[in-house]
């Protein structure tokens, strides 16, 4: 609270000095920067605290309340996390674009969250879009290179439907507040639902996430999955909380990325597809729109940021000390990494909800507020989501990874730096799992107290999770479990990267073809005109040359005839 | 003497064309022009300064009064658009230094600055002239230095582009004469606000009412072939392409502008905007066409390879968001007009001014020789960027503002689709500037074929206006208010 | 990359060679000695361990009072079979999603 600068302007130095600076320098300013700026929010007073007047209108910059402070501190957390666990990049791996990007990119997002109105939100919104992509750029493969590209035109897409949706509501309002809006009739309510569903990873909305993150750097991901995914979140909960069509979203979003996440080999990938699962329960939550609801939604979205990142990061270890991330092309890492396994493990262990470990205390908020507000069909779904959960993103990331058929790869331990990241991570896990009381019930946005240990809570989730581990062992010992193949699975993504491109080329070759050809007789039917002409009087040069402009003429007496007609007939 | 300021702002660059040419050393002449840019550049600021505390200016030449004099007629929208014309040209001709020495021959230099005095004396002339034929007049003397600054250029394609340039032009300038002509027949008069008086009761009088009718129709495809409204654009990207750096730069920021402007005078200010509109239904041709040219032209733009082309159907593009603005016939539509006016030079003049650099360093344009530039010529590419982030219409350069005031202009009329489709554009905008920044950014340059960054006689002048484009994005408040109350003065009809 | 003959290649398109391990990775050494898991008693061990405690598990529904929030929870051990159901299920319609879904790693990078 000493200083009373936008928290975003921090990380923007930071991440600036960062691109210019070498060495220890820029290591101390990657850990003391985000620290910097997460000890600026303490005691933050609630309201306005910069607004900019640009051509006639008053854009409020900085604003604070208790939700955009809990995703603050969230934010600088993460951003720490994820600078410790990229501490060791060099040049070869072009750690001054990486480095400056994910602190560009965490200011982004702390703009976003602290923005006060829509136009705000909407610059900051871009941002993120352009800032974050450098981190999947700077895999520096063509395939990298083109999935970062296809990342970044659907994102700055959802930014220009955001402005759109903006600009209709301010003129049908005259507000640009951030605040309800719901789907209350009008068009621009569904163009701010769409903009914010392409962030959020909607269904059918869903495929840059999986398409792009599996493709970012081993470090990169770690903050891709920390923040585009969240301050949708964050928007949806400040704009449509309560909707009751986000409570059906939620729900199969929770339920349909963990089909896909059992038969996906890249175990990034899968990843991402267990984050499309986990955001569900959020978007349900916001939909559901109770005090305890949205409070377990936004909880759920700190503690997701925490333990994905976790699994992020174990499984960017693994990739970046074997150069390997395919379950088929892992397995019987316990022996080299005993620690990375331990830290996937535990974030295994949050992201399924175990008693003990923070995702429990978040999703089972969610859950129970389904079931209390009445939405049965919606609460089954959810369990058998939660029971999915564990299995791919539980089970199947350490076994394929660290257990499994023994691939013959020797390594050692990861790289300092990233363990420590990864044991800081793992150490909050424990402890929000444990206290979460103490702490992250603190920050929430709502006052509406829940305790999630008691025993109904913790005898049922942990029979649930322990049958379906059952389940596991059985699939395995059969052998019907599905082994792991070097594969695609078509996803939405076929519909712009394959359907797209052959109408585009088929319509596009057609057009060639009729152009060409209406083209062809044009220009046979002017040279026989000219040839004419020629012959009639016998200058080669100067008609050839003039033609040009004759057509000109043309267009303009064509102009001319078409004008006096509208106005003399008008 | 700030009584003579209009006089003063055309009559000395007037005189000062001649002793350019006489000098007949480049770099003197050089001299001669930078005064004379720079002069105008304080003249009109001053003009402006006075417009906005006095109102309207009226000033007779050699005091003899309208209508039987001629007589300079100075409001908020003349000041404007020749503060727009000076400010360019005072940032063109410290740039012309250089780029000029190399692309056209030395003995032709002198010429060549005084060719380029008298085009900017040509335009400010329209800009601030209360006679109709004294606008034919200027429009000569502006076009045809115009003609022959294009001629100036090394390529030889340049030759042939001024040709086309000069039959277009010439075709325009006799049919705005024509319509000029008929007026006069029908009203006796050629002073603007007498014309605009007159025109009403001769209408009234139920004469002449036909020929009134033929005289906008001439006029109309006269104005619009100027300002290279689609589809009479056609001479336009040949004429930008081929001439050299320094005057794409500065026409392109200023010559379809005034043309802009004297659209804005013949049918807001001499016709009326209730007889345009209303009567002759003018807004229902510009609509669709301006439409049509936003989306074609940038569709055209976007399979170009030649960069000189691809920015100059962008211009034509971008008239179309200009023209769109003002069709809409409300004091917001003519503002985002005005402003885009504005908005436009700045960020055209840095792409071409940006793109001179490269011609000076790479010797083409052509998109398959910017390979690698990103990092060879940072500063270069930088600007580019710049200027193409303001093209987009991202926010915080002045291209946002256009917008914002455009699509507000449109929605405010109930006008979705129209809203709809400026969005379309500003998206196909980000895929040819895009094309570029991917060459550039991403691919490699052949290592025998390494450049240098600009000089700094260059990068200098393109930076001047690249800054000066996300200055006025950010703070939009002085352009915006003067806008505004330009189009104030010019619309009629309030709903 | 063979398949085993119970899960014959249902892919179209081609499979690139996995990429190659990284500077900081090797191959394993054959005489390496066995690790904790290489020995199927130790799994056998750690399963019956797991057996048990799903039986405890389920046995704890008789003891503690659970809240029925739905119906369906009065049914005993309600979440320990809906978990397991739950899984089963998925992975099966999983697995039966790839006969329409699966290509090869390279579907998108051909034409």
């Amino acid at each position: 609270m000493w200083i009373d600068a936008p928290p975003f302007l921090l990380l923007f130095i930071g991440g600036l000095l960062a691109g210019v600076t070498r060495g220890v320098v820029r290591k101390a300013i990657l850990l003391v920067v985000p620290v910097l700026g997460g000890l600026n929010l303490i005691g933050m007073q609630e309201g306005v605290h910069l607004t900019w007047d640009v051509a006639g209108y008053t854009l409020t910059v900085f604003e604070v309340d208790r939700m955009s402070l809990l995703f603050g501190y969230l934010f600088h957390l993460a951003t720490f996390i994820g600078n410790m666990f990229a501490l060791h990049l060099g040049e070869e791996d072009r750690a001054s674009m990486q480095h400056s990007a994910a602190m560009l990119y965490a200011g982004s997002a702390l703009g976003a969250v602290f923005a006060g109105d829509l136009i705000v939100l909407f610059v900051f919104w871009e941002m993120l879009a352009l800032t974050s992509v450098f981190l999947i750029w700077a895999r520096g493969t063509e395939r990298s290179y083109r999935a970062g590209f296809r990342y970044l035109i659907i994102h700055v897409l959802s930014g220009v439907l955001l402005l759109s949706a903006t600009l209709m509501r301010a003129h049908e309002t005259g507000s640009i507040d951030i605040d309800q809006i719901g789907l209350n009739g009008s068009f621009y309510a569904w163009i701010f639902l769409l903009s914010f569903g392409i962030k959020a990873a909607f269904p059918l909305l869903h495929n840059w996430l999986t398409d792009a993150y599996p493709e970012g750097t081993a470090t990169g991901t770690v903050f891709l999955s920390a923040f585009t995914t969240k301050v949708a979140v964050y928007s949806l909960a400040r704009t449509f909380a309560g909707e009751d069509l986000l409570i059906y979203i939620g729900a199969a979003m929770t339920a349909f990325p963990i089909f896909y996440a059992v038969i996906e080999n890249d175990l990034r990938r899968v990843l991402g597809y267990s984050m499309i699962n986990q955001i569900g329960f959020m978007v349900c939550g916001i939909g559901i729109g109770s005090a305890m609801s949205i409070n377990g939604a936004v909880a759920h979205a700190f503690n997701d940021v925490i333990f994905k990142g976790l699994l992020f990061m174990s499984m960017g270890a693994v990739l970046h000390q074997t150069g390997r991330i395919n379950g088929s092309d892992l397995g019987g890492l316990y022996k080299s990494m005993p620690f990375t396994t331990g830290a996937c493990i535990v974030g295994a262990s949050s992201i399924s909800a175990f008693p003990l470990f923070s995702g429990f205390v978040s999703k089972s908020m969610v859950m129970s507020a389904a079931i209390y507000e009445g939405h049965e069909v919606v609460w089954l779904v959810l369990l058998f989501a939660a029971a999915g959960v564990f299995h791919h993103a539980g089970i199947k990331i350490p076994f394929f990874a660290f257990y499994g058929h023994d691939s013959g790869i020797r390594t050692t331990e990861a790289p300092k730096n990233m363990l420590i990241a990864m044991g800081i991570a793992m150490v909050l896990n424990v402890v929000i799992g444990t206290f979460p009381q103490q702490t992250l019930y603190l920050i929430l946005p709502f006052d509406a107290p829940y305790s999630p240990y008691d025993a109904t809570h913790v005898l049922t989730q942990t029979q649930l999770l322990f049958f379906g581990a059952l389940a596991f062992v059985g699939l395995q010992k059969t052998g019907i479990y599905p082994p792991e193949l070097r594969s695609t699975n078509i996803d939405v993504e076929w519909s712009y990267r394959k359907l797209g491109p052959w109408v585009v080329n088929g319509v596009g070759s057609a057009a060639l073809a009729i152009d060409g050809y209406v083209r062809s007789s044009v220009m046979a039917l002017v040279h026989g005109v000219l040839a004419a002409v020629n012959r009639a009087h016998g200058q080669v040069g100067p008609l050839a040359r003039s033609w040009p402009a004759g057509s000109m003429v043309f267009w303009v007496a064509l102009s001319l005839a078409a004008y006096l007609l509208f106005y003399l007939y008008r | 003497m700030s009584q003579n300021l209009p006089a003063l702002l055309i009559v000395v660059p007037l005189l000062l064309a001649p002793i350019a040419a006489l000098t007949g050393r480049w770099k003197a002449a050089w001299v001669v022009a930078l005064g004379a840019a720079w002069w105008a550049f304080g003249c009109s600021l001053a003009l402006l300064q006075r417009v906005r505390a006095e109102g309207v200016i009226h000033y007779s030449l050699g005091g003899w009064p309208a209508p039987t004099g001629i007589e300079y007629r100075v409001d908020l929208v003349s000041a404007f658009v020749a503060v727009i014309v000076t400010t360019i040209a005072a940032i063109s001709v410290p740039y012309a230094r250089t780029s000029i020495a190399q692309e056209v021959s030395e003995d032709r230099g002198a010429l060549f600055y005084a060719a380029f005095i008298l085009s900017m004396t040509g335009l400010l002339g329209i800009a601030i002239t209360g006679d109709v034929f004294n606008v034919f007049v200027f429009l000569e003397i502006s076009s045809l230095s115009a003609y022959s600054m294009i001629a100036l250029g090394r390529d030889r394609r340049a030759l042939t582009a001024a040709y086309q340039y000069l039959i277009m032009g010439s075709v325009g300038a006799s049919f705005i004469v024509i319509g000029i002509g008929l007026l006069y027949v029908t009203t006796g008069t050629l002073g603007m606000e007498d014309l605009s008086h007159r025109i009403p009761e001769v209408m009234a009088q139920g004469r002449g009412s036909r020929t009134i009718a033929v005289a906008f129709t001439f006029l109309t495809v006269g104005v619009t072939l100027k300002l290279a409204l689609f589809p009479l654009h056609l001479w336009l990207p040949n004429a930008y392409t081929y001439a050299p750096s320094a005057v794409t730069a500065f026409m392109a920021s200023t010559s379809t502008k005034v043309s802009v402007y004297l659209l804005l005078r013949f049918f807001f200010t001499v016709f009326g905007e209730t007889f345009s509109f209303v009567e002759m239904r003018l807004n229902m041709v510009l609509m669709p066409l301006a439409l049509v040219a936003i989306l074609a032209m940038s569709l055209v733009a976007i399979y170009q390879e030649n960069v000189k082309r691809l920015l100059a159907f962008s211009s034509v593009a971008q008239i179309g968001y200009m023209i769109l603005g003002i069709s809409f016939g409300s004091v917001l539509g003519v503002t985002a007009g005005i402003l885009h006016l504005f908005n436009h030079a700045l960020m055209k003049g840095a792409l071409f001014m940006a793109m001179g650099c490269i011609m000076y360093r790479v010797g083409s344009v052509r998109i398959d020789r910017m390979a690698g530039l990103g990092k060879q010529m940072p500063w270069t590419m930088a600007a580019f960027v710049g200027g193409g982030l303001s093209l987009i219409g991202v926010p915080l350069t002045v291209g946002f503002v256009s917008k914002w005031y455009l699509v507000q202009a449109a929605l405010e009329q109930g006008r979705w689709f129209v809203a709809a489709l400026v969005m379309v554009g500003s998206l196909m905008a980000v895929i040819y500037i895009w094309k570029v920044v991917e060459v550039a950014y991403f691919g490699r340059r052949d290592p025998e074929d390494s450049v240098e960054e600009a000089p700094l006689s260059l990068l200098i002048p393109t930076w001047v206006l690249v800054i000066a484009s996300f200055w006025f994005g950010i703070d939009a408040s002085t352009t915006a208010e003067v806008a505004t109350a330009a189009a104030d003065l010019l619309v009629e009809i309030v709903p | 990359m063979s398949h085993d003959a119970e899960h014959p290649p249902l892919v179209r398109g081609g499979h690139p060679e996995p990429p190659p391990i990284s500077s900081r990775s090797w191959w394993k050494d054959p005489d390496e000695p066995p690790g904790l898991w290489d020995n199927p008693k130790n799994v056998d061990r750690l399963l019956y361990a797991f057996y048990a405690a799903l039986v405890i598990l389920v046995a704890m529904d008789a003891v503690i009072h659970r809240h029925i929030y739905h119906p369906w929870e009065a049914l005993f051990g309600f979440h320990a079979w809906y978990g397991f159901a739950a899984c089963w299920i998925l992975v099966v319609i999983a697995k039966q999603m790839r006969n329409v879904l699966m290509r090869g790693e390279d579907y998108y990078d051909v034409d």
